[in-house]
């Protein structure tokens, strides 16, 4: 059976970003409402006097630079000397134009540098330019850090590792470094190493994305969480944007929903959406699942927090639009693409709710590398393979899987799936066997849905070598997935 | 006041002491030296020589609401410079421009203390290293690096007098016909031991060309070395404006609002520096390539990069030579390596054969 995606958990867990996306996104933006920073007024007034009175590309630089520093972008003498720089001969040099381009540009988001669509090719080719960096200017821990991003998305976990430490040495103390890190050693299976880091920083009690970061790790992993009086003081703190309090407060929330607290966490949550990062909001509608409630005005903010492809996905899915659930899925799997958890989840879409066993298996077979270790990635690969009629590789995958660290549902879920291998392999009476193991065990741990999806896919191999027991098996998956609602499979359920 | 009306503008035609006459007005330069008002002059020596001549305007202080602490500001400013640069004349220094003479003149038809104009005046330089830079049609390297080389004397002549510049940019590297380039404008200086107005600022230069840290105020510590470092960071960007004709602060502020989307905010220096570095990084690789195409010579180009890189380096501590920054008997903030370097990429320059 295809996995289902875990949707009983989840943390605002800060991205594993590249510089430019982070910096894109807003995310290394001062915490503070107010930027600490005096204006030269009279230095200002000097340069636009000199160059009113001279204009040359000294002073038009001059006033520009000047203009950057101070982001009046709305000066009119400026932008003046901006069009005057691009309106010099060729020989002007080539980053004063781009400097003036710029000043002169609107900023909008590339979409484009948000969804990494490069193959593992172009990240070969980054590592070597990164390299090349480091190896001209290796105090830069900002290319460091895009190494390890660049490692880690081609499974190479141990150069990962390296990278990010040297990093970490290199800046201990910045934020984007922190959470990159945490995350890093998150997905290196360090959790532990990922809460120490974050809560001995300095920047632990100061600034809200290194606590958000902090707290969302540890209760992922189950650790202590601490100082949790001083994070709820940050998000009160009005002192700090909303935007920079949005991870956080989705994070207090989602751990007062886990405590009980649902009216506490509903008022969490809806701070969070003040303002929200694309985390945040992905957070707050998986919340809004939770709790049985909606975001009102999801659409807008869909529409105006930029790469909000997982809030997107998942408020798409839970209002049964699978279709375009699983185009925003996409989206987030490229953007996503160190985490299975799109795929996993755009697989499932692909394979329970659209029926496409094709498209499944096209979604996982790009990053099998990366995550040939995660059970719920391998599982719902395996079932889409055999489903295709691929079974050779189907069956090699299942042998080779590391079954050793199982939770009871991924357990569960491979034994429906050894016996899906079974059916196809003209095994049914052995597939039976495991199909009903499977299901009672699902039904001993309460997991009905989970049941339901097996009975279904159960079901579905009876039918399809027109045994004697179809009928029965149908019925019981019409009925399961009645009563259970499953909307995942309404769709299906009717072609059974 | 009106304009018009400013004695220190009104001093052509003048005999000074010393056997000065004033010749003709060169610029006026509102709140400039060290937020003076000063205006300048062309003067010639009874003996054939020709002179600049700065006149301060203490009148801009009957402007201000505070009329008694702006005096107070101009004069104590005024006298400091003054002092600064006869501390640097009685040292030798030969790469500061030297005032050749100083004093007070009458400014006939006003009446009062406000008719007396105070005035130095220097060598007359032909112009700056933007006025020089202007008139190239092809970039004459040799000379580039050779106003390097005299710009890393000069500043290392202050630095031994305990003097920091803090205002080093192209326009305050003069041009003199024999002499080669001289340091100029120590208005807005700090000298060790003796307090001054400059102390305090944030930046006390300007800040189109301040060092990374200045924005975030971490050379006003206790440490007076810290503004040496500013200092060795502005000869650095001096080769950014030879190669790129503009700063190294110009194209890092550019990088970063680039980076982050016009809005790159201040936080602290120590959580801000890797962006600080990451947008260096890149202002190095548009120095490499002017650089690389300027000079045919790579290991040539390789060490005027790596010299750019080491001055201009972000993060304070680790600005300069790595070999002077691990010797333990000489000021990390020594420029003599810089000096020999220079004087050897001039050099070969100058034979053609970089």
């Amino acid at each position: 059976m295809s996995a289902t995606f875990n949707n009983t958990t989840r943390q605002a867990i800060p991205r594993f970003l590249d510089y430019s996306t982070a910096c894109a996104l807003g995310l290394l933006r001062a915490a503070t409402k107010h930027e600490i920073q005096s204006k030269p007024e009279f230095q200002i007034s000097n340069v636009i006097s000199k160059w009113q009175k001279n204009p040359n590309i000294y002073s038009a630089v001059e006033l520009l630079a000047e203009s950057l520093i101070l982001k009046d972008f709305q000066s009119k003498d400026a932008i003046r000397a901006a069009n005057y720089l691009l309106n010099q001969s060729e020989t002007t040099n080539s980053i004063i134009k781009e400097l003036a381009r710029h000043f002169l540009e609107q900023p909008s988001i590339n979409i484009a540098l948000l969804l990494d669509i490069s193959g593992p090719q172009s990240r070969y080719i980054n590592i070597a330019n990164l390299k090349k960096s480091v190896r001209f200017y290796h105090r830069n821990p900002i290319a460091w850090c895009d190494m390890a991003i660049h490692y880690a998305t081609l499974g190479q976990m141990d150069k990962a590792r390296t990278a990010i430490k040297v990093a970490l040495n290199l800046a201990p103390n910045n934020r984007f470094i922190l959470r990159s890190a945490s995350t890093c050693f998150l997905h290196l299976g360090e959790p532990d190493r990922a809460v120490h880091l974050l809560s001995r920083s300095p920047l632990y009690h100061l600034d809200p994305w290194v606590t958000s970061a902090g707290i969302a790790i540890a209760e992922s992993a189950d650790l202590p969480t601490r100082s949790i009086n001083k994070a709820k003081a940050l998000v009160e703190d009005d002192n700090l944007t909303q935007f920079s309090r949005s991870e956080l407060s989705v994070s207090i929330g989602t751990k007062e929903m886990k405590d009980g607290a649902e009216k506490r966490a509903k008022t969490y949550m809806r701070q969070g959406i003040v303002e929200p990062t694309e985390n945040a909001l992905a957070q707050a509608e998986w919340m809004s699942s939770q709790l049985g409630t909606d975001i009102s005005g999801f659409s807008k903010l869909g529409k105006e927090v930029p790469a909000s492809y997982e809030a997107i996905a998942r408020h798409l899915f839970y209002k049964e639009n699978f279709k375009d659930s699983l185009n925003a899925a996409k989206h987030w799997c490229t953007y996503q693409p160190l985490s299975s958890f799109p795929f996993i989840f755009s697989s499932y879409i692909a394979s329970a709710c659209l029926d496409d066993e094709v498209e499944s298996v096209n979604i996982l077979k790009d990053v099998l590398p990366l995550h040939r270790t995660d059970p719920d990635f391998m599982n719902n690969y395996i079932c889409g393979l055999a489903r295709t009629g691929d079974l050779e590789p189907a069956i090699k995958n299942f042998v080779n899987l590391d079954i050793s660290n199982l939770t009871d549902q991924q357990r569960f879920t491979l034994t429906a799936t050894q016996g899906l291998l079974c059916f196809r392999t003209d095994n049914a009476k052995k597939g039976r066997e495991l199909y009903l193991e499977a299901i009672r065990g699902f039904e001993l741990m309460n997991q009905h849905k989970s049941a339901a999806i097996a009975v279904y896919y159960w079901a579905f191999e009876e039918k399809r070598i027109l045994s004697p027991y179809k009928d029965e098996r149908i019925k019981d998956a019409k009925s399961r997935v009645a009563r259970l609602h499953v909307v995942e499979l309404t769709n299906s359920i009717k072609k059974l | 006041m009106e304009n018009a009306q400013r004695p220190a503008e009104c001093l052509v035609g003048l005999e000074l002491e010393g056997g000065w006459h004033v010749d003709s007005i060169r610029h006026k330069h509102p709140k400039g030296t060290g937020g003076n008002f000063s205006v300048g002059y062309l003067v010639a020596h009874n003996d054939g020589r020709k002179a600049y001549l700065k006149a301060l305007d203490f009148t801009i202080a009957f402007e201000q609401s505070d009329y008694t602490r702006a005096l107070q500001d101009l004069t104590t400013a005024y006298n400091f410079e003054r002092d600064l640069l006869e501390k640097c004349r009685k040292k030798r220094l030969k790469r500061i421009v030297i005032p050749l003479d100083s004093g007070t003149v009458e400014v006939p038809g006003v009446l009062g203390p406000l008719a007396k104009v105070s005035y130095i005046i220097f060598e007359l330089a032909t112009g700056d290293i933007r006025s020089e830079l202007a008139e190239w049609q092809e970039f004459d390297v040799a000379w580039a690096l050779r106003s390097l080389h005299h710009s890393t004397i000069g500043l290392q002549e202050l630095h031994n007098a305990h003097i920091a510049h803090q205002d080093l940019k192209p326009s305050n590297v003069l041009i003199f016909p024999i002499f080669g380039s001289k340091l100029t404008d120590i208005g807005r200086a700090s000298y060790m031991g003796t307090p001054s107005q400059n102390d305090a600022k944030l930046i006390a230069g300007d800040w189109g060309y301040a060092a990374p840290e200045q924005f975030y105020g971490l050379h006003l510590s206790n440490d007076f070395s810290s503004r040496f470092l500013v200092d060795n960071y502005h000869l650095g960007s001096l080769i950014f404006f030879f190669f790129l004709d503009c700063s190294a602060t110009h194209i890092m502020r550019h990088k970063l609002s680039k980076k982050h989307m016009k809005n790159f905010t201040n936080t602290s220096f120590i959580n801000d520096l890797p962006y600080i570095q990451q947008a260096f990084r890149e202002a190095l690789d548009e120095l490499s390539a002017s650089v690389f195409a300027k000079v045919k010579n790579k290991e040539s180009s390789e060490e005027i990069v790596m010299i750019a890189q080491q001055l201009c380096e972000p993060a304070p501590k680790l600005r300069g030579d790595p070999h002077v920054l691990t010797e333990k008997h000489v000021p990390h903030y020594d420029l003599q390596p810089y000096i020999s370097s220079f004087d050897k990429l001039a050099r070969k320059a100058e034979l053609n054969i970089l």
